[in-house]
């Protein structure tokens, strides 16, 4: 009836070459099986995230940031399915692990960090504990040294070793969040995907997390997917930030470049939409419209029917493809290849 | 534990007032059992006889704050009078043969039913659409949903009377050594107790079952069950610590609540299979006005519901952490 722990799968990952990405992200389709028809939540998303790199995802609620974390851990489930492309790790793809070799590999090499700290716990079990699951799962290490360990990564996340016996509901939603951090390092993973980290929290505490995480991240070295739709916190965080939209990339770019001079009109309109703590007072605009049904998506580029500067014909029909325009700097707009000047949004 | 204390004063005077409600009621209704006899010889009883019988029940004269002391000074000697209908037996007496009937078959059927539920609703809510999920629950519904004394009736005549594979009542054989020691005795129990315990369960079951499958179908949707299953826990793991734990919380409250209810007898069960306990205790005193008995019932009842509710706070604070602080 239930399945025993996965036995050791051994699954050794090859190492990385020189310039090859840590994770590798190709193609990548994701659809929702629903009453009305596949939702197609994610389609065609190709990205790299180098060693040591964080790496942001930002667009607005709904455009399929957090399927692509929840599909690069393969955590998603039915009715959500991975419908093509493929997630490389170490060259390794995971999008073809069976469940074992999965269960082994994940929080091994690559964890996760859930939107909401509340939630993320289990209200009946200490921190301790929880913390101590995900390494007695996955080492031969003794009840007692699971627990050294446990006190270990409290500590390395600010918080009062103490406080192993506690239980979530006697923590702050700032403390819930560190002790999910400490069980996202629990095993040093390489790559830590951090899906709206502070999206529950106020300011204050955003800010300490953000700055812990920092720290952590120089300390011990992991890389980070960073998923959230504040862009002013991502550009700030991130060393370089893809722009989301109804389930395709449309730019990505350095964040200073995507801060600076975003490319695509759909990131222009997202980047007027955030007030600026420093620099000049502007009037803030939103988006016209809300984001397609993504049963059935508009032809041509996603964005068209919201866009003011679409071109008549081609952008309702023909696919913009997704070309770098400057250094490292990439979008998906028929405009950009119109003209060389960035649209005046 | 100050939690527990609180609750215990609360139950504590929830317990007094039932004891004074229980005072009152017979002492609001008119007549009481010795005028009924009077009334059955119709005239030729004498008014000395009358008084004796009065002195033979127990009832005391004066007003009603005499009465109030004497009853609540014979209540905490275990003294609840002398039953009417069981004649000269005490109340206490008549009620400890009944209770234990009714906790041997009904404890039984209630934790059975109780852990069936439980097994069948993680099983069923954890390979939602597959076999238990599928037919096991509209099953377990179906026989929810059938009046209960008609199951029973049904049981009673396809398995006692036609094929004739059980007893047709009683809790044993009476012509065996009526003694817990002799084997033979125990296996009789056991062999009376299959038929009603087996139509309280068929009608129990399906009620636990899926409360607990709708709670931890809600429950596996939580993060952190998907955290659990992302930190690569085992599958039993996920399923017993994480999930099966929080969402059997509630099932706990309606568990220890019933423990309460099953010394109020399942009277229709007891009837129909002539099983002597409290439930058919009760019926027998209400059609014999046996007001002493009556009480006794009651009393043992409202006791026994607040004893369980006590219960089911004192789990929860075992079992979740939040109640605790």
């Amino acid at each position: 009836m239930t399945r025993q722990p996965a036995p050791e799968s051994n699954l050794v990952l090859p190492p990385l070459a020189e310039g090859e990405p840590l994770l590798s992200v190709r193609n990548l389709s994701v659809v929702y099986h629903t009453k009305r028809g596949e939702v197609k939540a994610v389609q065609d998303v190709s990205f790299d995230l180098m060693q040591g790199e964080v790496l942001g995802l930002a667009g607005e609620s709904g455009c399929g940031k957090t399927t692509v974390a929840n599909a690069v851990l393969r955590l998603l489930r039915y009715p959500a399915e991975i419908a093509g492309g493929q997630v490389l790790f170490h060259g390794l793809d995971i999008t073809t692990l069976s469940e074992d070799q999965l269960r082994d590999f994940r929080w091994k090499h690559m964890s996760i960090v859930f939107q909401s700290a509340m939630n993320a716990l289990n209200p009946v079990l200490t921190v301790g504990n929880q913390i101590a699951d995900a390494i007695l799962a996955h080492t031969d290490m003794t009840k007692e040294q699971a627990r050294a360990r446990s006190v270990e990564l409290l500590e390395i996340v600010g918080i009062d070793p103490a406080r192993i016996t506690s239980y979530p509901h006697q923590l702050s939603g700032g403390m819930r969040q560190r002790v999910v951090i400490a069980v996202a390092m629990a095993l040093n993973p390489q790559l830590i995907v951090l899906d709206e980290p502070t999206t529950a929290l106020d300011v204050v505490v955003q800010k300490q997390i953000m700055d812990e995480i920092r720290r952590l991240k120089e300390s011990y070295n992991f890389s980070i997917l960073f998923i959230s739709h504040d862009l002013s916190l991502m550009v700030e965080f991130s060393d370089r930030v893809g722009i989301m939209y109804a389930g395709q990339l449309i730019e990505m770019a350095r964040s200073q470049d995507i801060f600076r001079g975003p490319r695509h009109p759909y990131t222009q309109r997202l980047m007027d939409s955030f007030p600026t703590v420093s620099g000049p007072r502007s009037q803030l605009r939103g988006i016209p419209g809300s984001p397609p049904d993504l049963v059935t998506p508009p032809g041509g580029c996603r964005f068209h029917p919201r866009c003011d500067v679409a071109l008549d014909g081609l952008c309702q029909q023909v696919v913009p493809v997704f070309t770098e325009y400057g250094p490292n700097h990439w979008a998906a707009c028929h405009l950009l290849d119109a003209k060389d000047e960035v649209p005046n949004g | 534990m100050r939690f527990l204390g609180r609750r215990a004063v609360f139950y504590l005077i929830a317990l007094f007032v039932a004891i004074t409600i229980n005072f009152m009621i017979p002492r609001l209704m008119s007549g009481d059992p010795v005028q009924m006899m009077f009334a059955r010889f119709q005239g030729r009883m004498d008014p000395a006889s009358v008084e004796s019988l009065y002195k033979t029940f127990g009832f005391v004269d004066g007003p009603i704050t005499e009465q109030y002391a004497s009853y609540l000074a014979n209540l905490l000697q275990g003294n609840l009078g002398t039953s009417i209908a069981w004649f000269p037996a005490p109340v206490s007496q008549v009620l400890g043969v009944g209770l234990a009937w009714t906790i041997r078959l009904l404890g039984v059927a209630t934790l059975i039913s109780f852990s069936l539920g439980m097994f069948l609703g993680i099983r069923a809510a954890w390979k939602r659409g597959r076999f238990v999920d599928a037919f096991v629950v509209p099953i377990t519904g179906l026989f929810g949903a059938f009046p209960y004394f008609w199951l029973a009736m049904i049981m009673l005549y396809v398995f006692a009377l036609k094929l004739d594979w059980f007893p047709l009542g009683h809790a044993a054989s009476l012509d065996i050594n009526q003694d817990w020691t002799n084997p033979q005795y125990v296996l009789s129990v056991i062999y009376h107790m299959i038929l009603p315990a087996t139509t309280i369960i068929l009608t129990a079951v399906g009620g636990w079952l899926l409360g607990m499958r709708n709670s931890m179908i809600n429950v596996l949707s939580a993060d952190y069950v998907a955290l659990a299953q992302a930190k690569g826990l085992s599958d039993r793991r996920v399923k017993y610590a994480y999930a099966a734990r929080n969402a059997m919380l509630p099932s706990i409250t309606g568990f220890a609540m019933s423990l309460g209810f099953i010394v109020g007898g399942a009277i229709v069960t007891e009837v129909v299979f002539s099983y002597p306990g409290i439930g058919y205790t009760l019926l027998t005193a209400i059609n014999a006005r046996d007001y002493p008995l009556m009480q006794g019932c009651f009393l043992l009842i409202t006791m026994a519901v607040l004893g369980a509710n006590f219960l089911a706070d004192a789990a929860y604070v075992v079992l979740d952490p939040r109640v605790r602080s």
